[in-house]
């Protein structure tokens, strides 16, 4: 029993992290993207289109290959994703555009096309979807011999692992490198950053760029792992949740590993312990009510190097008098 | 001229909008000579190094360095042409040690894929001797190495290595090791810089920052050095010490480019001046060959009163006493260290000190916008004879008491105006609360503003332009006047001619007498140390948040101020408390 | 030596305006908007595999104007819009990033309808709607001042504080419905009590009165009053406010409770004038909407009357295209995602102008010597380049 709950609570927070690692990308260099919920659905949804193109390509459509299964929706949801970010970033970064008000649009917009994928595709692929997701959900063949070990750490499909090994991976860029700090530097101060040479542009439209598609992989890892190949339209709440772990873990990409984890005991605690309908919903609120304790917590609780990047939410014009 | 040029401008203009910042500008900087560019403020001196800097684009012209065309479309640029600036506002990101903000933007070693396989090609090519071993007198062969198998192999290899390599080399400069940073530490030696390079700035002086700045511009590489007002943050002791480093920069060959609209620190420390007056060039100077009064005619373009009339105080009566002030700020440090003084009526009360030493706060906790820990502000009403405590009343409180006091504050955009908002909007920030409708009355604030239009000479399009749009001596006319207007008793007045041009800080000096001599006590911030003694009957010198002197300012002069500015071992506000 | 990025001009070169005639500013957002629809209906047409465009805006006019009950949908659908832009125009105007409008109208909503549970048919119509209408706007006002007591006290984010508040509420209404529908379906029916009177034998009359008395006073509020004259103060510069001794926790707090009471009042127009029933998803996105319909009309409420309108009449006519070229209903989210880009997108024009530099020109005043267009060869240069030594020389 609790092994199971905590096999599923480590599966779902899978969601949060690829949601917070991308958004943490994003303000790093100052771009507080408030479409990341849109931009995750665009990603579930280009994932949706890509197993549809891969599945239409087969001869047989119960005929998969682990190459193709696997490798085109991801590029496909990745590639969504990466629309999404541009639309933001140009629109944010080129075109100087309010940030709140393009991110707000852009997860209206995101929202939109997953529906419209969904109605579109839902029904007439839905075979095809779960044999997809079959293979994103293959785990170790040993982990089934290691009993609960194994269980709880070997018996998820791929796009687990690789979230974990992206977070870990930007943390230490982010810290470590000058890549890191360069985007640091123009998220902090942009005006700084552009006096030592260093393109901001460039920098924000490839923090966010990175950050959408990462984010992407949220959405599409949602769809077709957690919920096996059915398309769900409720991606966007779980994005907004991945916007306040961000601030949650204080803008460190593996804090947000563990902040992701106590994000989805939280989500999943009522489906363990409801025993009406009623109380179920009342439970569902736990992981709001909780989000706003932290807010709170991490208001009242001030430090230098504990705060937002210093240029968050505003656009950067060079010869601004 | 024995010195070779090393940038040159030539014939270039700058607008903003309808704005001319510049007009065809020509100037010559030599390779090892400090050169002043000197200026009202508002001439569009730092415009100018702005667009050598790249921070700006020209609109038209041409930039030369080491005589060959340029373009300069960023920083990057700048750099690559071996250009760099230090700005007025430092450009430093707070949460990074010093380290961090020298090395920032640095490239990297440059390794060309191409370049490297077309020189192992080359090597592989080279023709090989080849003797044959049985006949020993056939003739030595040339072959070409990729000729056999094994030689193709190498190649091969070698070429499929070189990616590699460039990702070795690039991941290694990419790398933040924990030692980085060494060549830093040679430049600060060299030139005799003392820092904790480990520190982070927002633990820093105002002159520790400068000092990161400069060695920033060092390290880069730069040999043209820009350094945009670099006194104005600093004592006169800073001051030299930091003349001593651009002499011996000097020395090193580097050109240094001065931009200020100090004359006597021009006289000081330059070899040439280029005097810009509303944008266009005027003349360059040999700095030997001119004098303060020749330079000033050149910058203002007539001949001007320098002298500031001071009157003599004139029934003179306690209006404000301050008894033992502390406070301490949101970060938890003592920034007010228990400060005592009194504010007569008509007489202008200097304060001198470095930035940042508490004069904001102080000021701020007479206006009622920040509550002290301790100590008693006293205001003698004038009409009642009653002694009102202003301790812990905010602004509205106290004006309801019928204290009538003014505060022009350092921040015009930011608190004592609102950019946005039309003139009209602005004069009624002090006045709307006024009578018990719910509605705005907005036909007085309209005759106020059509007013100080009027009399102070305010140039803007009409009364409903957004202040904003106004130039920096129209906006502080705008925002005094309105100060004025209001018939105070007490006037406080932080830094309130900076970056006005010489023609409007006059203006501004002129109302704060005519004040005096309507019998308002006045209190003055201000920096610059020859004004404060030309216009203040008495100067309070505060180091640190404490007070450090009480002085004449008829008799006293300007190295005694500086040495009281720096009183306890030239430790700026804040920093002892933090240690601890 | 130069390369040739080295020599290259900036191709092209962002400057601010400084003064737009108003005229070209309105042309500019015209102009983007007549690009979004176009860009529409070609999208549609793509993705319906090639139904005409002619046919596309021939059924998005039919469905805003076909018939006389689809323009009073506009409008209705207008009214719920603008009351919900309204109530955040209040938080935004003081830079309060209010995204909690669902949640705050949601709870006004479910206060009408708990009103409706349990004093429906118990009182007379007259007193019920008036009881609800108090219930409504009191639990918005709860719903909008907690974030903002934070805010003011602690500068809590209140972007993320308002919107957790939205799930809170939807949470909270599910459980509600849950515990009023005695059959588990989790769905509330039509209810019977505590309809809004027909006026002139029309239903959302009064809605559409309601709301274009709050613009007017919303107006007025802005304009005239010295409240609005405190809230543009404080969301201008909070440090001015201070300086002039403004309360500015009052002020976030004050100016909350009439965002609030907004919220609770298009929560009233929801369930008691259109839909007399109550779901998680009654309010629809439209609190986020209302945020995008404020900051396109500026937040000024007469302009908002438009962009509003413009809003609604492009999704329900993408709706009747969606319906005539048998798409879902999603389909309306693509083409108003691609008109509100366009439309924020053009606001670039309006702030800054693009000058395209002519590099030629600079060379021939600047070195007398006239270069062929498309570069500078390399032997050419350095001569001019010698040249300027020697003058300096």
């Amino acid at each position: 029993m609790i092994v199971s709950f905590l096999q599923s609570v480590i599966r779902f927070s899978t969601v949060f992290l690829y949601g917070a690692v991308g958004e943490t990308i994003t303000e790093k260099s100052g771009n507080l993207n408030l479409g990341i919920p849109g931009i995750m659905c665009m990603g579930g949804a280009g994932g949706v289109i890509g197993g549809v193109m891969y599945i239409n390509s087969l001869p047989d459509p119960e005929v998969m290959t682990w190459a193709g299964a696997i490798l085109v929706p991801v590029f496909m949801s990745m590639f969504f994703a990466l629309l999404g970010g541009l639309i933001y970033s140009f629109l944010t970064v080129t075109l100087r555009c309010n940030q709140n008000v393009t991110g707000l649009a852009l997860t209206t917009f995101g929202i939109g096309f997953l529906a419209f994928v969904g109605s579109k595709f839902g029904t007439t692929y839905s075979r095809g979807m779960s044999l997809i997701s079959r293979y994103f959900r293959q785990s170790f063949s040993f982990a089934a011999d290691l009993e609960a070990f194994g269980q709880l750490f070997f018996s998820y499909g791929i796009l687990v692992y690789s979230a974990i090994i992206i977070a870990i991976i930007t943390a230490v860029i982010i810290k470590k490198t000058r890549t890191g700090l360069n985007l640091r530097a123009v998220g902090e101060n942009p005006a700084t950053a552009d006096a030592a040479g260093i393109s901001v542009t460039k920098y924000k439209y490839g923090a966010t760029l990175i950050g959408s598609m990462i984010a992407g992989l949220g959405g599409l890892f949602y769809i077709i792992d957690k919920s096996a190949g059915n398309i769900e339209y409720t991606i966007d709440t779980y994005g907004w949740m991945a916007v306040a772990l961000v601030i949650f873990t204080i803008w460190r990409t593996n804090w947000a590993i563990l902040g992701s984890l106590i994000f989805a005991m939280l989500y999943l605690l009522p489906t363990f312990v409801a025993v009406s309908f009623a109380q179920m919903e009342l439970i569902k609120m736990v992981p709001y009510l909780v989000t706003i304790i932290v807010l709170i917590i991490t208001s009242i609780r001030n430090g230098k190097e504990k705060q937002p990047p210093a240029s968050l939410g505003t656009t950067y014009f060079r010869e601004e008098r | 001229m024995a010195k070779p040029i090393a940038v040159q401008l030539k014939g270039i203009s700058k607008f903003f909008g309808d704005v001319v910042a510049n007009k065809e500008v020509n100037l010559t900087v030599y390779r090892g000579e400090i050169l002043s560019v000197l200026g009202e403020n508002g001439c569009g001196k730092t415009t100018l190094m702005n667009m050598l800097a790249g921070i700006y684009y020209p609109d038209a012209g041409q930039i030369y360095v080491d005589g060959e065309p340029v373009v300069i479309r960023s920083p990057r640029d700048a750099y690559k042409h071996r250009i760099g600036m230090v700005h007025q506002h430092f450009k430093l990101v707070d949460v990074f040690s010093a380290t961090d903000n020298i090395i920032l933007g640095e490239k990297g070693p440059e390794y060309s894929i191409s370049e490297r396989w077309k020189e192992y090609k080359k090597q592989a090519k080279r023709p090989q001797f080849v003797i044959d071993a049985e006949d020993t007198s056939a003739p030595v062969k040339a072959i070409d190495g990729t000729s056999t198998l094994k030689g193709r192999a190498k190649l091969f290899f070698k070429l499929a290595g070189v990616p590699f390599e460039k990702l070795k080399i690039k991941g290694r400069f990419n790398w933040l090791s924990s030692d980085r940073g060494a060549g830093v530490k040679d430049i600060a030696s060299r030139y005799g810089f003392e820092i904790d390079l480990n520190k982070k700035i927002y633990d820093m002086s105002v002159s520790e920052k400068q000092t990161v700045e400069i060695i920033k511009v060092l390290y880069r590489g730069a040999d043209i050095l820009i350094l945009d007002e670099p006194t104005a943050v600093l004592t006169p002791q800073e001051t030299r010490n930091l003349f001593k480093v651009i002499k011996k920069m000097r020395a090193d060959g580097k050109s240094i480019i001065i931009i200020t609209h100090k004359l006597n620190e021009v006289m000081e420390v330059s070899d040439r001046v280029a005097v810009l007056r509303r944008g266009e060039h005027v003349a360059t100077v040999n700095t030997a060959e001119t004098t303060i009064s020749e330079l000033t005619e050149m910058m203002v373009g007539r001949k001007t009163d320098l002298n500031i009339h001071r009157a003599v105080p004139v029934n003179v009566q306690k209006r404000l006493e301050v008894k033992n002030l502390s406070l301490t700020n949101a970060e938890g440090v003592n920034v007010l260290k228990d400060i005592s003084f009194e504010a007569n009526s008509g007489e202008i009360l200097g304060i001198a000190g470095i930035a940042g030493s508490g004069q904001r706060e102080l000021l701020e906790t007479i206006a009622g916008l920040i509550r002290p820990d301790t100590g008693s502000i006293n205001y003698n009403n004038p009409k009642t004879g009653k002694n009102e405590n202003l301790v812990r009343k905010t602004p509205s409180q106290i004006r309801e008491l019928g204290v009538r006091l003014s505060f022009v504050p350092e921040d015009r955009l930011g608190m004592g105006l609102v950019g946005n908002m039309d003139i009209i909007d602005n004069m009624m920030l002090r006045s709307y609360k006024r009578g018990k409708m719910p509605f705005l009355d907005r036909k007085n604030p309209k005759k106020l503003a059509d007013t100080i239009i009027h009399d102070l000479e305010v140039v803007t399009p009409s009364s409903h332009t957004p202040v904003r749009r106004l130039s920096g001596g129209n906006i502080q006319k705008v925002l005094v006047g309105r100060e004025i207007a209001s018939a105070p008793t007490v006037l406080m007045a932080a830094y309130p001619v900076r970056g006005l041009d010489i023609n409007s800080s006059y203006t501004i000096y002129n109302l704060l007498n005519n004040q005096k001599e309507n019998g308002v006590a006045v209190i003055f911030v201000g920096e610059d140390l020859d004004v404060l003694l030309e216009l203040c009957d008495r100067i309070i010198v505060i180091c640190a948040g404490k007070v450090t002197g009480i002085v004449d300012g008829r008799s006293i002069t300007k190295e005694e101020i500086g040495l009281l500015m720096t009183d306890s071992a030239a430790t700026p506000a804040g920093k002892e408390e933090k240690h601890a | 030596m130069h390369n040739g990025s080295k020599q290259r001009e900036p191709f092209f070169h962002i400057a601010k305006r400084t003064n737009l005639q108003p005229w070209k500013a309105f042309a500019i957002r015209a102009a983007a908007v007549v690009a979004a629809l176009l860009v529409s209906s070609v999208v549609s047409s793509i993705i319906t595999d090639g139904e005409g465009i002619g046919e596309f805006f021939a059924n998005l006019f039919d469905g805003v104007f076909g018939t006389e009950r689809r323009i009073l949908n506009l409008f209705q659908n207008t009214a719920i819009l603008l009351c919900l832009a309204l109530a955040v125009t209040f938080a935004f105007k003081m830079k309060f990033w209010n995204i909690g409008a669902e949640g705050q109208t949601l709870a006004g909503g479910l206060a009408c309808v708990a009103c409706i549970q349990y004093m429906g048919g118990k009182v007379p119509e007259g007193i019920l709607i008036l009881i609800m209408a108090v219930c409504s706007v009191a639990a918005s006002i709860i719903w909008a001042v907690i974030p903002a007591i934070f805010k003011a006290k602690w500068n809590t984010n209140e972007t993320l504080f308002t919107l957790m508040m939205n799930y809170i509420a939807m949470q909270l209404v599910a459980c509600c419905i849950f515990v009023w529908v005695p059959s588990g379906s989790g769905v509330l029916g039509v209810l019977n009590h505590g309809h809004f009177p027909q006026i002139g034998g029309y239903n959302y009359i009064l809605n559409i009165i309601i709301v274009a008395l709050l613009t007017v006073l919303s107006y007025i509020y802005f304009r005239y009053s010295k409240h609005g004259y405190e809230l543009s103060v404080v969301g201008e510069s909070e440090n001015t406010a201070k300086y002039i001794g403004i309360n500015v926790k009052k002020v976030i707090i004050r100016t909350m409770i009439i965002s609030g009471a907004f919220c609770g009042i298009a929560g009233l127009l929801l369930v008691a004038g259109t839909d007399h029933s109550l779901n998680t998803n009654t309010v629809a996105g439209r609190g986020f909407t209302g945020i995008l319909v404020a900051w396109l009309g500026k937040f000024n409420p007469f302009f908002m009357c438009g962009t509003a309108m413009l809003y609604v009449f492009i999704d329900q006519g993408a709706r009747q295209v969606a319906t005539a070229f048998g798409m879902g209903g999603s389909f309306s989210s693509l083409i108003t995602g691609i008109f509100f880009f366009f439309v924020i997108g053009c606001e670039f024009f309006v702030n800054y102008k693009v000058k395209f530099s002519s590099s030629r020109k600079f060379r021939i005043r600047q070195n007398g010597t006239q270069f062929p267009q498309g570069g500078v060869p390399a032997a050419q240069e350095t001569e001019s380049a010698e040249k300027v030594k020697e003058v300096n020389a």
